[in-house]
């Protein structure tokens, strides 16, 4: 039953928009937590889960790096245009080889030797089309070696499209509050949309339209674009 | 006209004289010999500076530190001022230009574009005011009173002397908000509690030199020519003169030693701590009391990383920069648990484990560590709960600022919005304490 309230909890949080990460974080508390905060004795919240305790755990440095890069590393295959012990010679080759526009050119250095190495392949096999083209590029001594070779991981699926997020028509930007006032009153009248002046700085931007779908949006725009505001552009804004 | 040459001391007369009395003969070898007998003989005397006359009367202005630390300070002054020092007075008027004093416990240093004056310690430098009192210019800040600058090799403070009365002006509005009348009444309160501490640490002076900080150690001070300054600030002050708490009876009544803070959260301390009682209770517990419901910090959120607390427990010296290194290397796992509340749930010992290794850490403490640098968590007075899917993270849900005894400052401005008066929100904060004239206690 704990453990319930504790995902319960920990699930309104998720589910919450808002939350800005930090080091020490002070977050814009959902409204949805205030309202469960509120809505129990804080005394009661405290003698329910006062006793948790957190376990945190911190990976190594290198595995933080590890996982911050966007490939993973796996045995396989490269082809190995050259190994050297002359850094200058290494680069030169590495510069030639770049030329040719062939995926993935690396210049490691392991063991004290230089080495230019091209493609990943987790066969030895499906190297061999590469080497070819090394070889028929001039570089007749390549070869296929083994090597730690870069995975792509997969890509992270993009945010899901979230409904406090709408779109609005940037009509322009100013440094003048009364041209964008003068702005906004025209497109009020003209065209019958909402309309804000938004500061940022001491920039005025003129904001028509409140949309919640893309594409509604985007007509709006292609129309304002034809009727006297050819530079109007198209802006995600959250709400305030 | 003013700040050119200083008035001459004694000091510096008597030699003049001297210098009068041997080249008209005035005086013969036989009196330099006794002279000169005279000043060895004072020289042996140990160079004692009293820095700081002692008031007995309680009826004495209040003592406020502006600054106790070494550093850079700005001074400006509309009129003319005097600068008392041990061999002079200087009088500099506005034409002098704003000065930039460098407080140290050392030396002392004024500067201007037009004068610059050094001091070493031990130094004691007064500003009084050389026609109508007017308001000095500290970093900005305006305030009214004498102002001293002290320093004797191991501290160094500038102090400001003003009459209570005239304290409670400048601490109400940076304590409390006071832009609406209907804030009157817990703004009268405050005035109370303010002036009841601000007494009782005129007995129990924070330092030699001065009575209390002007800052968040003690109570904020606020400028005096700040937009918060209102009417209603005054008229607090004001209806409430000489007002104080005291505790005891039977004769042996003394000011009674309050506290206050910002937000309960719902449960506050109803007897303040004081060294010879310790004992405790507490109101809680019934929604209808929980009149700070409209602070800011009613409840709140943080979230916390397991690096940024390694981070906070270097700087408070719980381990090295060397093992906070090694550890973020090698990777470790971290464990919180609140080992220890007191009676109203407030945390009062968190056991932080690393690896093999356990931190205890109390008190005040437990809002640094998990709280930024500069800014502590708002109170002890939370719990925490994992963050599902960071291994890292965890939340910490939190309830009103500040430690929870005495006065909350929020649930009194909530108070006086449904219509009770000051009186009953004195009453309610500090039941066992007797509303009184200062003048009517020893």
């Amino acid at each position: 039953m704990k453990m319930f309230w504790v995902l319960t909890l920990a699930g309104i949080l998720v589910a919450g928009m808002g939350i800005r990460e930090g080091a020490v974080a002070q977050t814009r508390v959902p409204q949805k937590v205030m309202k469960y905060l509120e809505s129990h004795s804080f005394r009661d919240l405290v003698r329910r889960y006062g006793n948790t305790t957190i376990e945190l755990s911190v990976p190594s440095r290198k595995a933080r790096y590890l996982d911050s890069l966007p490939y993973r590393l796996e045995a396989g295959f490269r082809v190995q245009v050259v190994a050297t012990t002359d850094e200058q010679k290494a680069r030169n080759i590495y510069r030639q080889v770049k030329q040719l526009q062939l995926d993935s050119t690396y210049l490691v250095q392991e063991q004290g030797l230089f080495k230019v190495q091209v493609g990943n392949f987790t066969v030895r096999d499906s190297a061999r089309k590469l080497l070819d083209q090394l070889y028929y590029a001039g570089f007749k001594d390549a070869w296929i070696a083994p090597a730690t070779i870069h995975i792509a991981k997969k890509a992270k699926a993009p945010p899901a499209p979230s409904d406090s997020i709408y779109f609005a028509i940037q009509v322009m930007a100013t440094h003048s509050r009364s041209k964008a006032e003068e702005t906004a009153q025209t497109i009020r009248k003209k065209w019958n949309l909402p309309v804000r002046i938004l500061a940022e700085g001491n920039l005025f931007k003129v904001l028509a339209g409140n949309f919640r779908e893309e594409n509604v949006a985007r007509q709006q725009l292609q129309y304002l674009r034809e009727h006297g505001w050819p530079d109007a552009w198209l802006t995600q804004l959250l709400p305030n | 006209m003013f700040g050119r040459r200083p008035v001459l001391s004694w000091r510096v007369n008597f030699i003049h004289l001297l210098n009068y009395w041997i080249r008209r003969r005035k005086i013969g070898s036989v009196g330099i010999v006794g002279l000169l007998i005279l000043l060895a003989g004072c020289a042996g005397l140990k160079k004692t500076v009293q820095l700081v006359p002692e008031v007995p009367s309680v009826q004495r202005p209040i003592r406020v530190a502006l600054a106790t630390q070494p550093g850079s300070h700005t001074l400006k002054f509309t009129t003319p001022v005097k600068i008392h020092v041990e061999e002079a007075i200087y009088i500099f008027d506005a034409s002098v230009g704003p000065l930039t004093v460098q407080l140290d416990p050392k030396f002392l240093e004024l500067r201007s574009p037009k004068r610059y004056l050094r001091f070493p310690a031990p130094y004691h430098v007064r500003f009084s005011w050389v026609m109508a009192e007017d308001r000095i210019q500290w970093d900005g800040k305006a305030y009214p009173g004498n102002l001293e600058l002290l320093g004797d090799e191991t501290d160094c403070a500038a102090v400001l002397q003003l009459p209570v009365e005239l304290y409670l002006q400048g601490v109400l509005p940076a304590e409390m908000p006071s832009h609406q009348a209907e804030y009157l009444d817990a703004l009268k309160a405050q005035a109370v509690a303010a002036r009841t501490y601000a007494y009782w640490r005129m007995e129990h002076p924070r330092h030699r030199w001065f009575d209390i900080f002007g800052d968040v150690k003690d109570q904020v001070m606020g400028a005096f020519d700040d937009q918060r300054q209102t009417k209603w600030v005054q008229q607090a002050v004001q209806q409430t003169a000489g007002m104080v708490l005291s505790s005891g009876q039977n004769g042996n009544t003394a000011v009674a030693a309050v506290q206050y803070h910002s937000t309960c959260g719902g449960v506050f301390e109803v007897k303040t701590f004081s060294p010879a009682d310790s004992t405790r209770t507490y109101r809680d517990g019934n929604a209808s009391l929980e009149y700070c419901r409209i602070s800011p910090l009613y409840r709140w959120v943080r979230i916390v990383q397991a690096e940024a607390l390694l981070e906070n427990l270097v700087r408070s010296g719980f381990i090295s920069r060397q093992q906070a290194r090694e550890l973020q290397d090698k990777g470790f796992t971290m464990r919180l648990t609140v080992l220890q509340r007191d009676a109203s749930g407030r945390a009062e010992q968190l056991r932080i484990s690393i690896g093999k290794t356990d931190y205890a850490v109390a008190g005040f403490k437990i809002r640094a560590i998990l709280g930024e640098e500069g800014a502590p968590l708002p109170s002890n007075y939370f719990f925490l709960l994992p963050r599902p899917g960071r291994q890292n993270q965890f939340y910490i849900f939190g309830a009103g600022f500040g430690h929870g005894k005495g006065m909350c400052q929020w649930g009194a401005i909530g108070q006086a919005l449904e219509g009770r008066n000051w009186q009953q929100i004195l009453k309610f904060y500090y039941p066992m304490f007797t509303l009184t004239q200062r003048d009517a206690l020893p």
